[in-house]
């Protein structure tokens, strides 16, 4: 077989994946391009295009470094790589030009990629988004106050149906199957002990206050993660508890709820907060 | 600026570039003697260059498809070029692979404009390739002062059509071309294990007294093949192909190709000491 025309046909499925899928397919076409194709092992080739782009996201990596370390690990880059590289080839999109973006990019395709059925998937996807949502609230600009909510404290009074809560800050919320400081403190060991990572359903709160530069994570209740995921501050207390199954007058447990957040300086509320007539 | 010395005796030992070097040298002055930068890098990012004030540079390469029947453009020759007068760079280590190939047409077969990688790929292993890459050192040879050397390609899959095993292809083009050659023990590693032959006994077949560069890093098996990999350390094997080579060869530098320093400096380090050592024992 001609070399020439070897180096053509390798290089022409390492650039396009998607080749070597209709290769695969239709082994014929291999013939006319000059190469007999069992001389060929499209799957180690599709594996290695999976390579070329992994090695095109090395930069991201310092932005995710447990999400990479965990594929290293769990020995799934290749194969999400080389799936990637076909997306994007399928999609006719470049590869963005800053690192940013990629790795933007890269969790979108890794989101859905993901088989949460899948034990190690899980934990991957818990520790992509978990990277993630550090990275979003760090590159925004840190949010400016909320005016009037320092005079809307009033911890202890019943809570109008009609005021509206607004995040105090900025918050990314995400439900997961493990604890990612757990995780990311596996991940930095030599020998990352991820089977014994406890997979149980968790929610929490990414959140970076008004003017502030850190960013606290916090583990909260599946009501209050609800409860935050429908704040957008046009929704009253009515909306948000019809919303969630009740009725428009909320109970005294979801308003003691919502008072638990205001607390913690998550919420406040846009109306002044007075108990209802006797 | 800080130039590479050619006289000296021994080898010496050096980093590839990459994220968290320049702390990593703050807090260990003297570890390493030279840093190698990919001339990829620097094209793209031309302040790198200030790098030399600290230490020497040699310059790494992957675009002259030295194995490939497309010449890399004039612009990146003489690009190259200028790289390679400014640095003092001792020599220049290529992929003994190509980067572009003539395009494809799924449907009508006919050649269209050609396919450029960003990676390198291990080219057919056969005479016809090796009378390609004796053509085109002679053309780069005109051009470049430094000396290239030819670093052997990881080999994932049989290339088909392929003839030679990767030893007997390397030493057939280091004899014709009668060219230095960039040692890459993982790449070695790499190929054996994928090809299913002992790297202790192979290694032992290169014509070593040509080695002028060895190069150190970390591979992992993913999905039934081993992969290169510059964010892993280099396994015990690559080690012991290091010993080996050196009771016969005199590399005059070895690189350990660290790029992204993901692992404790501490164990760094110690890879950087234990390269010395056995080369200074050899």
């Amino acid at each position: 077989m001609n070399a020439r025309q070897v180096h053509a046909v390798l290089a022409a499925g390492v650039e396009n994946p998607a080749l070597i899928s209709t290769w695969r397919t239709e082994p014929t076409r291999l013939l006319r391009l000059g190469i007999e194709p069992g001389c060929l092992d499209l799957d180690a080739l599709w594996k290695f295009a999976g390579l070329t782009i992994k090695v095109r996201h090395n930069g991201v990596r310092q932005q995710l470094p447990g999400t990479f370390r965990l594929m290293a690990v769990a020995g799934l880059e290749i194969g999400l790589f080389a799936d990637y590289a076909a997306f994007r080839v399928s999609s006719g999109r470049m590869y963005a030009a800053t690192t940013s973006q990629r790795a933007h990019d890269l969790v979108q395709f890794m989101v859905h990629w993901i088989d949460p059925s899948v034990g190690i998937h899980a934990l991957l996807g818990d520790i992509v988004r978990h990277e993630q949502a550090l990275l979003l609230l760090n590159a925004t600009p840190a949010p400016e106050a909320v005016s009037g909510t320092a005079d809307d404290s009033a911890a202890g009074v019943g809570l109008r149906p009609s005021a509206v809560p607004q995040i105090c800050g900025r918050i990314v919320l995400h439900e997961m199957q493990s604890d990612p400081f757990l995780l990311a403190a596996a991940l930095r060991q030599t020998v990352p002990p991820l089977a014994h990572i406890p997979l149980q359903t968790r929610y929490y709160c990414y959140w970076r206050r008004h003017q502030a530069s850190e960013i606290d994570v916090l583990e909260v209740d599946e009501f209050g993660y609800y409860v935050l995921s429908l704040v957008d501050g046009s929704r009253s207390v009515a909306d948000i508890s019809r919303r969630l199954g009740g009725s428009r007058r909320p109970t005294r447990g979801f308003t003691q709820s919502l008072a638990q957040l205001e607390a913690l300086g998550i919420l406040a509320f846009g109306h002044a907060r007075t108990a209802d007539a006797a | 600026m800080k130039f590479f010395d050619s006289a000296g005796t021994g080898a010496q030992i050096g980093l590839a570039y990459g994220p968290g070097f320049g702390d990593f040298i703050a807090s260990n002055d003297g570890v390493i003697d030279y840093v190698e930068i990919p001339f990829e890098q620097l094209r793209h990012s031309p302040e790198l260059a200030s790098i030399q004030e600290l230490l020497p540079v040699i310059l790494h390469c992957a675009s002259l498809s030295v194995a490939g029947f497309l010449p890399p453009s004039q612009a990146t020759v003489d690009t190259l070029h200028q790289e390679a007068e400014r640095t003092r760079t001792p020599w220049i280590g290529e992929h003994l692979a190509f980067v572009s190939a003539d395009g494809i047409n799924e449907e009508a077969e006919r050649d269209l404009s050609p396919t450029n990688l960003t990676y390198t790929l291990c080219p057919q292993l056969s005479e016809e390739t090796v009378q390609r890459v004796v053509e085109n050192m002679a053309s780069f040879r005109r051009t470049f002062a430094a000396p290239l050397i030819l670093e052997n390609s990881p080999q994932y899959f049989a290339v088909p059509g392929s003839t030679m095993s990767m030893v007997e292809f390397v030493s057939e083009v280091a004899s014709q071309c009668d060219a230095g050659l960039l040692l890459d023990l993982s790449h070695f590693a790499i190929t054996s294990l994928n090809t299913r032959v002992d790297a202790l006994k192979e290694i032992e077949r290169l014509p070593l007294e040509r080695v002028v560069e060895i190069h150190v890093s970390g591979y992992n098996e993913q999905s039934g093949v081993v992969w290169d990999d510059h964010a892993a350390p280099a396994p015990p094997l690559v080690f012991e192909l290091l010993e080996r080579v050196a009771e016969r060869a005199r590399p005059r530098a070895l690189t350990l190709e660290y790029n992204w320093l993901t692992f404790p400096t501490a164990l760094l380090v110690s890879h950087i000491e234990r390269s010395r050592a056995i080369l200074e024992r050899g």
